[in-house]
């Protein structure tokens, strides 16, 4: 059985939305919580476009309507009894889980900066490598360095400041948020921001706003989106293991 | 996949023109992260000389960074600056040569160290 998400039990109808390979989602219901899941016949469930967007689909269909935890996708499970046994065990996990991210939603951030120039210019490693055959001493090689590690550190506080300034006119709109610096070195910020609903509107309003004061920066905002990013790891952990094969 | 575009630009709330970009840099973001180890016999010797090599580069990297650290701080004489400046260049020169060996580019042996940042 693949498993899309755990709810709170609600009594509403299933969402017509199709599962993978076209199979109708079903609810397995514990106490005050339930496991949306679906039959599959798949060795291997690959994470394809496809597949990647039915999970998605169904998950905000049973948003609509009912409080959601997200499962990660390619999270399976032998059967019914399986899912009972999951829920039981992180019962109170999950139900309090629930209860943080009931009536409210996940938005994304994403943001680009052109500091990547002035990260240390010194010749990378590898060239530096490259120029012991041109006799280069060792002194020089660690002098080299350490001018590196200076210029990486200053350019690494430049991002933090800024990204902390972006952050933070957008965290205080969030009932929680995460948030991680340089991703990678173009990447300036990825952050996470659990919302009420109706916050929504004022959220891509200070967004647009910091658009606007920030004009050499590139900004990403997504949502609204299940809340993937403010599971604790008690709920995690109820999403069942992955049978062998699964993607991470 | 025209339902599949419909959902993503139903997503975006606040974009700038061209998200080439950031697609580019999360394919970047994506190679640090942990990936489950290929064990089909032909990749099995490459995957696992990456994770090796991936090691020693981190060894490698911390070394040279504490000996940097004591060099700005004053406690190595200049032979000693001048003997371990030579071994990191030996040490990178035979990198380079495991790497190319085993058809490794540096971006292979990127990981992503959590609070402390990407190794390279």
């Amino acid at each position: 059985m693949y498993i899309y998400a755990i709810t709170d039990h609600s009594r509403a109808a299933m969402p017509a939305t199709p599962g993978l390979e076209d199979a109708p989602p079903l609810s397995i219901p514990y106490r005050e919580i339930a496991a949306v899941v679906s039959a599959h016949s798949m060795e291997k469930i690959a994470p394809t476009q496809t597949y990647l967007w039915c999970h998605e689909a169904v998950v905000e269909a049973l948003m609509a309507d009912r409080t959601v935890l997200p499962v990660r996708f390619g999270t399976v499970v032998s059967g019914e009894a399986a899912v009972q046994a999951l829920l039981a065990a992180h019962y109170d996990g999950l139900v309090a889980n629930l209860k943080r991210v009931c009536g409210r939603v996940e938005l994304g951030l994403r943001t680009l900066w052109d500091g990547v120039e002035g990260r240390a210019s010194t010749p990378g490693r590898s060239e530096q490598v490259a120029q012991r055959g041109s006799g280069m001493d060792g002194r020089s090689y660690l002098l080299a360095r350490l001018e590196e590690e200076r210029q990486t550190q200053v350019w690494r506080q430049r991002a933090e400041v800024l990204a902390a300034e972006l952050h933070g006119s957008l965290a205080h709109l969030a009932v929680e948020s995460t948030y991680q610096v340089l991703m990678t070195p173009r990447m300036l910020l990825v952050a996470a921001y659990l919302i009420e609903r109706d916050r929504m509107t004022v959220f891509q309003r200070m967004v647009n706003a910091l658009k606007i004061t920030h004009p050499t920066l590139d900004l990403l905002c997504t949502g609204p989106w299940p809340p993937y990013s403010f599971v604790t790891a008690g709920a995690v952990a109820a999403s069942g293991k992955q049978r062998e094969g699964a993607y991470a | 996949m025209p339902d599949a575009q419909n959902r993503q630009a139903q997503k975006v709330l606040c974009a700038p023109n061209d998200l080439q970009a950031f697609a580019t840099e999360l394919e970047q973001a994506g190679r640090v992260l942990p990936r489950q180890i290929n064990a089909e016999p032909e990749e099995v010797e490459r995957g696992l000389a990456k994770l090796v090599l991936t090691l020693i580069e981190l060894i490698r990297q911390l070394l040279e960074r504490q000996a940097v650290r004591r060099m700005e701080g004053g406690s190595l004489s200049d032979e000693e600056i001048e003997r371990l400046g030579q071994t990191f260049l030996k040490l990178g020169a035979r990198m380079q040569e495991l790497k190319q060996a085993f058809g490794l580019e540096d971006e292979e042996l990127n990981l992503n160290l959590g609070p402390l940042g990407n190794l390279l």
